[in-house]
């Protein structure tokens, strides 16, 4: 936990946290384990993002997404 | 037994709800513009077939009011068919609700909407194919462009008459149990899609959403664009269409007035019906009528920014003072919808995720100055501020906000005590806004303020009038003074004179202001018994520009007009919470219209 998330990085979520009260909403969203998410904005003040997950975009909090355990990617990496 | 259109929120079901039926409901680009259940016919070579328009939702176990509206529905009310509407550019997370809608054992029909857009993407979908695999109907669609909308009507006629075409697809889905594991619902979504949906890399539409949100939601940028939008939208509602409400008012006082006058006398009216239109109903209606272009053009602007994408990167952007408050970034659109009317936006709290947020964002919505206080400010800052006119009511405004801030802190310190609230909204590609759209929208509040003139505001012109016409023993009044209402008014001033507001004609206004804001504006013009011109006249004879700015602070802050105060107790569902919303406001604005009045005439003003 405790990823920095970092505008225009790209990540895999690798698992996510099934106690934390977001995930549902995550899982409704698609945000779900084995798919890749990017971070496209950050707000100004930092604390919300908007990545990009299946194709679309969604804002969403830090501590929404403190609920996955991601890895960072390499550019080109799939 | 009906149709019921289901899919994601801002997936376009209620665009093709107004295709289907002819109806005007209202849309626009972001997600929970429909928070309550619509319904409509549409006519199908001689059929009529009922349609229920629901609130969008992501998945059959919501967690937000309006989505469990959807769910109870569907439940209690089986549909003979579900129109499952995607957006045909998003397919992975919106099958996710097809995949649940499928388990349900009602008929469903896949509407994969937005197709132009995808085209345009350069993308391809085989509607066929995913139709062989999820076993149901699915058709090519654009709502916007009315596209395909024929060969769907076709499809949701054969469907309910039986001759759905089923059995020929064998529905790879329906007999699969690997998706009985939620975890597996999104890999079989992903083995289809990849199936059915080929991208070429020219992704036109999202590059375009990449660059402007590169410039608009750009960290330094993002904060001073936003207020300058928003500053736009305020100073051309006001700036520029001044002219009109000048013209309008001439021809009420100057043309209608004394030819409504003349025209009766003539005719032989007796006295008091004349005086009756020309000194109640068109001076009390026709005060308020001058600002609807006002009305029409804030509403053009600001459905813009709806229709565009705009207002939900705006949520974003403000998410981070949101949550200092204890909200989560999906609070700023029913907040911002409250400049507009308390009404719908009060009624907007339904997206949110839970009671408490719903509840302190419900209390905040009245301090949001609405559309009906408009014609106040306007009126107010024009007879006293003249030269400072934008600024004044850019004051107001500006007051309203700081005080929800404000009230936003100490209730979720003391009241709410939220912690943690989560905030998870899509952010909808870019739109050019159709002007179909924006004068649809922009003509739907006009009507309701023509409605609300013709009715509340025209009953409390002629109640104002009458009470002002008669004196408590019921002979005629040779002067207002000695009239009802003077008399009432006087009654009432002990209680509005420690905040500057003594004349009794000022709490008159504000007492019917209750009824609807604007009749703050038409009673003051039944009481000075002359149009806009001589209302200017008669409001510098009873204020003084420091008890002005208060009359405007009071006016903003106070009491919700009944109907918010209707709308609020019924989405509160509590007494208690609504008295305490009612309550709160009005201590709120006596107590600083106290402070400004006082600290003013301290100042010396």
């Amino acid at each position: 936990m405790g990823h920095r998330f970092r505008k225009g990085q790209r990540y895999r979520i690798l698992s996510i946290n099934k106690d934390h009260a977001s995930v549902k909403r995550l899982t409704d969203m698609g945000i779900t384990p084995e798919c890749n998410l990017s971070v496209e904005n950050v707000a100004p003040f930092g604390g919300t993002y908007i990545i990009k997950v299946r194709g679309y975009r969604v804002a969403i909090r830090k501590s929404d997404l403190e609920a996955l355990e991601v890895q960072a990617l390499d550019k080109g990496e799939k | 037994m009906a149709v019921a259109l289901i899919g994601n929120p801002n997936s376009g079901k209620t665009t093709l709800f107004n295709a289907l039926t002819g109806k005007r409901q209202h849309v626009g680009n972001w997600p929970g513009v429909t928070v309550d259940i619509k319904e409509g016919i549409f006519h199908y070579k001689g059929h009529r077939i009922n349609i229920v328009d629901l609130p969008g939702i992501y998945s059959l176990d919501p967690d937000t009011l309006e989505q469990r509206t959807t769910r109870n529905y569907l439940t209690q009310f089986p549909p003979e068919l579900i129109i499952n509407i995607v957006d045909a550019g998003n397919l992975e997370r919106s099958l996710y609700l097809t995949m649940q809608l499928l388990k349900l054992g009602r008929p469903v029909l896949l509407a994969l909407n937005m197709m132009d857009e995808v085209e345009k993407a350069g993308a391809e979908l085989d509607a066929d194919k995913l139709s062989f695999f999820l076993g149901i109907p699915a058709i090519a669609i654009s709502a916007v462009k009315e596209k395909g909308l024929d060969k769907l009507a076709k499809t949701i006629h054969d469907a309910i008459e039986g001759r759905a075409a089923p059995p020929s697809a064998p529905g790879i889905c329906i007999s699969c149990t690997m998706c009985k594991n939620t975890e597996n619902i999104y890999k079989c979504i992903e083995d289809i899609v990849r199936q059915v949906y080929t991208t070429k890399l020219t992704q036109k539409q999202a590059d375009i959403t990449r660059k402007l949100d590169r410039v608009l939601l750009n960290k330094w940028l993002a904060i001073p664009l936003l207020l300058l939008i928003m500053l736009s939208v305020f100073f051309i509602t006001f700036g520029a269409t001044g002219w009109l409400t000048d013209l309008i008012n001439a021809f009420l006082s100057g043309t209608l007035s004394p030819f409504t006058g003349s025209l009766l006398s003539s005719a032989g009216a007796p006295a008091w019906l004349t005086g009756l239109l020309c000194s109640g109903v068109i001076p009390g209606v026709g005060s308020v009528l001058a600002f609807l272009p006002q009305i029409a053009i804030l509403f053009i602007l600001t459905s813009f920014l709806e229709d565009s994408g705009y207002m939900a990167r705006a949520a974003f952007i403000m998410d981070k003072a949101f949550s200092k408050i204890g909200l989560g970034g999906g609070a700023f659109m029913p907040l911002l919808m409250g400049f507009g009317c308390s009404v719908p936006a009060v009624m907007a709290t339904r997206t949110l995720p839970s009671e408490k947020e719903r509840r302190l964002t419900i209390m905040l919505i009245p301090f949001m100055s609405c559309s009906a206080k408009m014609p106040v400010y306007a009126l107010f800052a024009g007879a006293f501020f003249a030269r400072y006119q934008g600024l004044a009511v850019f004051g107001i405004y500006f007051i309203g906000i700081f005080i929800a801030v404000l009230s936003g802190f100490i209730l979720n310190k003391l009241v709410f005590k939220t912690q943690k609230t989560p905030f998870i909204m899509e952010i909808p590609p870019y739109r050019f806004p159709t002007a179909k759209n924006l004068l649809l929208h922009s003509a739907e509040k006009v009507k309701g303020f023509l409605v609300k003139a013709g009715t509340v505001l025209l009953a409390a012109s002629l109640v104002i009038w009458a009470l002002q016409y008669f004196t408590p023993s019921f002979t005629l009044a040779a002067n207002p003074s000695e009239s009802i209402i003077a008399f009432i008014g006087r009654g009432l001033a002990p209680v509005f004179s420690p905040i500057g507001l003594s004349d009794w004609r000022a709490s008159v206004a504000l007492v019917t202001g209750v009824a609807a804001k604007e009749a703050i504006v038409s009673t003051l013009g039944v009481l000075s018994g002359s149009g806009q011109a001589g209302l200017t006249e008669v409001l510098r004879g009873i204020f003084s520009p420091l008890q002005a700015f208060t009359f405007m602070t009071f006016s903003l802050l106070y009491i919700p007009c009944v109907a918010t105060i209707a709308t609020i107790g019924k989405e509160m569902r509590s007494v208690k919470w609504t008295f305490f919303t009612v309550v709160y406001g009005l201590v709120i604005a006596y107590t600083l219209s106290f402070i400004i009045f006082n600290a003013g005439k301290l100042l010396g003003f």
